[in-house]
């Protein structure tokens, strides 16, 4: 059966994000700055917390409800070489689950949604109706804080 | 309504539980603290400044050492001070060069990058 938001498709939650950062193995640069996006972005910056298992996603955020996210970024807090995986799931779609090449440049990561140029936020929002869960994971274990996560988002 | 929960590793989770019925749960750890990467990144022309009373003597120097290392710091978006070829080519400047002082090249290389120092990398680069 149709419904009008498969044609007007103004809420509609994405399939997949493509872009510069979603084919795993992808390099990053130091100049690349994800948490400086996040700071001109305005998004809320955290710690990742503990992360004891390699390789292993760990929840940072996680909404049951309907809403928006326009910014996700993640990057690194130290120079120790480790790869960085960050997994978006929308409406229980996982629409963007990327991992890095190994990083070992402080603060160096990437954006999933959202960034800025020359303090122009470019923002893309993304609707969900159900549910929006982000998740990342480092390739070392034992580890906590040494990822910076920034996302942005709002409920309707 | 605000509440937390511990996650399997013991870290907080803030659980925001809104009238719509929508919960937000976050993890609930600080910002990652601030770290500047470009703090002795320095830019070309406040970088000649900082030669001070040497700068001309410097610039005009016949030396080919000291021209091949200012045509060098030319081509180069920034200079960062803690690189060891930096600090050796100023030790270089000063054999040669004698208004370049040890008291100038100390100012150099210690004196802490101001904001207006490195505004035009810090612009262009780090944005």
């Amino acid at each position: 059966m149709s419904t009008l938001s498969q044609f007007v498709g103004g809420t509609r939650p994405p399939a997949a994000i493509v872009n510069a950062f979603s084919t795993s193995g992808f390099t990053v640069t130091s100049v690349a700055r994800p948490d400086l996006q996040a700071t001109n972005s305005g998004a809320r910056s955290v710690l990742s917390g503990s992360m004891p298992t390699a390789a292993t996603l760990y929840t940072i955020l996680n909404i049951a409800g309907a809403g928006a996210i326009d910014f996700l970024a993640a990057w690194t807090t130290d120079a120790t070489s480790r790869t960085v995986r960050v997994q978006l799931t929308l409406d229980g779609v996982v629409v963007f689950d990327s991992t890095s090449a190994a990083i070992a440049i402080t603060l160096s990561g990437f954006t999933v949604l959202g960034g800025n140029a020359n303090g122009l936020a470019l923002l893309e929002p993304v609707n969900f109706r159900q549910s929006c869960l982000v998740r990342v994971a480092s390739s070392l274990g034992s580890e906590t804080d040494k990822l910076g996560i920034g996302y942005k988002y709002w409920t309707n | 309504m605000i509440t937390y929960e511990t996650n399997e590793n013991g870290d907080s989770v803030k659980v925001t539980t809104l009238p719509s019925g929508t919960m937000i749960r976050e993890l609930d750890r600080p910002a990652p603290p601030a770290v500047d990467p470009c703090v002795t990144f320095i830019d070309v022309g406040p970088f000649y400044d900082r030669f001070s009373t040497a700068k001309m003597a410097v610039l005009t120097s016949p030396d080919a050492g000291v021209k091949a290392i200012m045509a060098d710091v030319q081509i180069r978006k920034w200079i960062d001070l803690q690189r060891a070829d930096v600090a050796s080519s100023l030790t270089y400047i000063g054999t040669v060069v004698p208004a370049f002082t040890t008291a100038i090249r100390t100012a150099i290389l210690t004196t802490p990058v101001t904001a207006e120092e490195n505004l035009a990398l810090r612009k262009l680069y780090f944005s």
